[in-house]
């Protein structure tokens, strides 16, 4: 049953990891095909269906997915396709694939894309800046699978992919950054072009293309070929602790400066969005941001981060239609996320 | 048919275009195509997009040629290209000489050093020495050291065998 995550917070929102109070989230995605099945977008229904059995008797025969779910795409209605894109847990390409599966373990902790653009897309998501720990773990279930199948490689390009830009490790590590004090500066403007300079790429909340609403950014490393996995997750690393410096020195700068005009930025976010009647997920975005930083910068009491990082996907649409177990139109979403997130914050 | 440019040679390379909504056909032999810049097999064509087709012809291009397509996907380079994925694994050796190219350029590199499958990480390091040793061989050819050359060269053998 979907409807029971839900109810459930995934760990990677729990702020318990290592820079937790700007790095949100690490996430460690791995490509995979299994030798003799055309590529995905090129295969038959029935070579896909075939690859799918073949994933999911492979992925039983290990232990860590005892406890695991699988789910097929085309037996989700719209809601529940768009609450696992809202979660981190699909992509929207898998949305429209009816062979495409998702098999979720340890707790949203590890999940698996069956059918996307590869046969097979591991992800581990965990909370603060410890990819090589994601990365240890993502390893550890890749290597295990290999026993199971034959994977699609070569020694000259490594893990084959369908598309060039994936190919060797078929890794790609990226770090959700909360960067509030960068934009607020405009610095952000000035950092993000750099990156493609050393060979990172940048992104919204929700992936390529997405805005990057609440001050929330992606960034990933772009090159899978020719380095070491350990090579591209230890120089996304760096550069992203180099954003954490920055971000930390900006916080700094505004909590130095102070005075009325900053504090009733903070204090004016926080009462609307304890007190209003109607928040769209956007303005709900925007809010949590910069209540976020009131918070890190010491204008506003604590509240804890996993508190926040839960909101910023709670009042998503999808994920709010599914608390409430109905659909809602537009103005009624509006409605119920400003009771929500009301609810969410009177204990704390 | 003749070529369109020289009206001599027998055409063999067509490419649909499109210009001001009217689809039209250009029909040209390979020395033609070639001086215009459409040589498909060269190293020149651009992942995933044809760049220099596009810019030359207009947005629509679209070349019909009887190309190489894979033993195992029956698919070809072009069809790679206009969906920008490759059919099947087989692809990545059927396209290679045409996929080389466009590694350089987006990954700056064109070779996997990371992890391998279970099985694979003996036969990875066989290929690293391989490597290795193939650098060596054209030391000693430089050096005009001919025995120790024949020497490394029999011991590549070797390792290939293995491979
Ligand atoms: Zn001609
Ligand atoms: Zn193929």
């Amino acid at each position: 049953m979907l409807e029971k995550y839900i109810k459930e917070t995934p760990d990677w929102l729990s702020a318990t990891g290592p820079d937790a109070d700007i790095v949100i989230s690490g996430r460690i995605r791995l490509a995979r095909n299994i030798k003799g099945f055309p590529f995905s977008h090129w295969a038959s229904t029935k070579d896909l269906n075939a690859a799918a059995d073949k994933i999911k008797d492979s992925v039983n025969k290990i232990d860590y997915f005892s406890g695991s779910e699988s789910f097929k795409i085309k037996e989700l209605d719209g809601l529940k396709k768009q609450f696992l894109v809202e979660r981190h847990l699909i992509s929207r390409e898998l949305v429209s694939i009816k062979q495409g599966l998702i098999i979720i373990a340890d707790k949203e902790i590890l999940s698996l894309m069956v059918n996307e653009e590869d046969h097979i897309r591991f992800q581990a998501l965990s909370s603060g800046l410890s990819l090589l720990d994601a990365w240890q773990m993502v390893s550890g279930i890749d290597s295990l699978l290999s026993g199971h199948l034959d994977y699609a490689y070569c020694l000259e390009f490594g893990y084959l992919t369908a598309c060039p830009t994936n190919v060797g490790t078929g890794l790609r590590a990226s770090c959700m950054l909360h960067l509030p004090a960068l934009s607020m500066n405009r610095r952000i403007e000035k950092i993000l072009p750099t990156l493609s300079r050393v060979g990172l790429v940048s992104r919204g909340f929700y992936g390529e293309g997405s805005e990057a609403f609440g001050d929330l950014f992606q960034i990933s490393n772009q090159i899978t070929l020719g380095r070491r996995e350990e090579e591209l997750i230890e120089s996304l690393e760096k550069v992203v602790k180099q954003i954490i410096e920055y971000e930390r020195e900006s916080r700094e700068e505004i909590a130095a400066k102070g005075g009325p005009r900053i504090e009733d930025r903070f204090k004016r976010a926080y009462a609307l969005l304890t007190n209003a009647s109607l928040i769209s997920s956007k303005e709900a975005m925007e809010l949590i941001s910069v209540v976020r930083l009131g918070v890190a910068t010491g204008f506003l009491d604590k509240i804890p981060y996993s508190a926040l990082n839960k909101l910023f996907i709670i009042t998503q649409p999808a994920h709010l239609q599914m608390l409430m177990a109905k659909e809602l139109s537009a103005s009624e979403r509006d409605e119920e996320r400003a009771k929500l997130i009301q609810k969410e914050l009177q204990f704390i | 048919m003749v070529c369109d440019k020289c009206g001599a040679n027998e055409a063999n390379i067509h490419f649909k275009q499109v210009i001001n909504n009217q689809v039209t056909t250009m029909h040209l032999c390979e020395n033609c195509a070639e001086e215009l810049g459409f040589n498909l097999f060269s190293s020149q064509s651009a992942f995933p997009f044809f760049n220099i087709l596009s810019g030359m012809l207009g947005p629509g291009a679209i070349p019909q040629i009887k190309e190489d397509k894979c033993p195992a996907c029956g698919i070809s380079f072009s069809e790679v290209q206009s969906k920008g994925k490759l059919g099947c694994s087989e692809c990545w050796q059927t396209f290679k000489k045409q996929l080389l190219p466009f590694l350089k350029e987006m990954q700056g590199s064109t070779f996997h050093t990371g992890k391998s499958p279970k099985g694979f990480a003996n036969k990875a390091k066989v290929s690293r020495e391989i490597t290795n040793l193939r650098e060596e061989l054209n030391k000693a050819i430089i050096k005009e050291e001919y025995e120790e050359a024949a020497k490394i060269r029999d011991r590549i053998k070797e390792m290939e065998k293995e491979c």
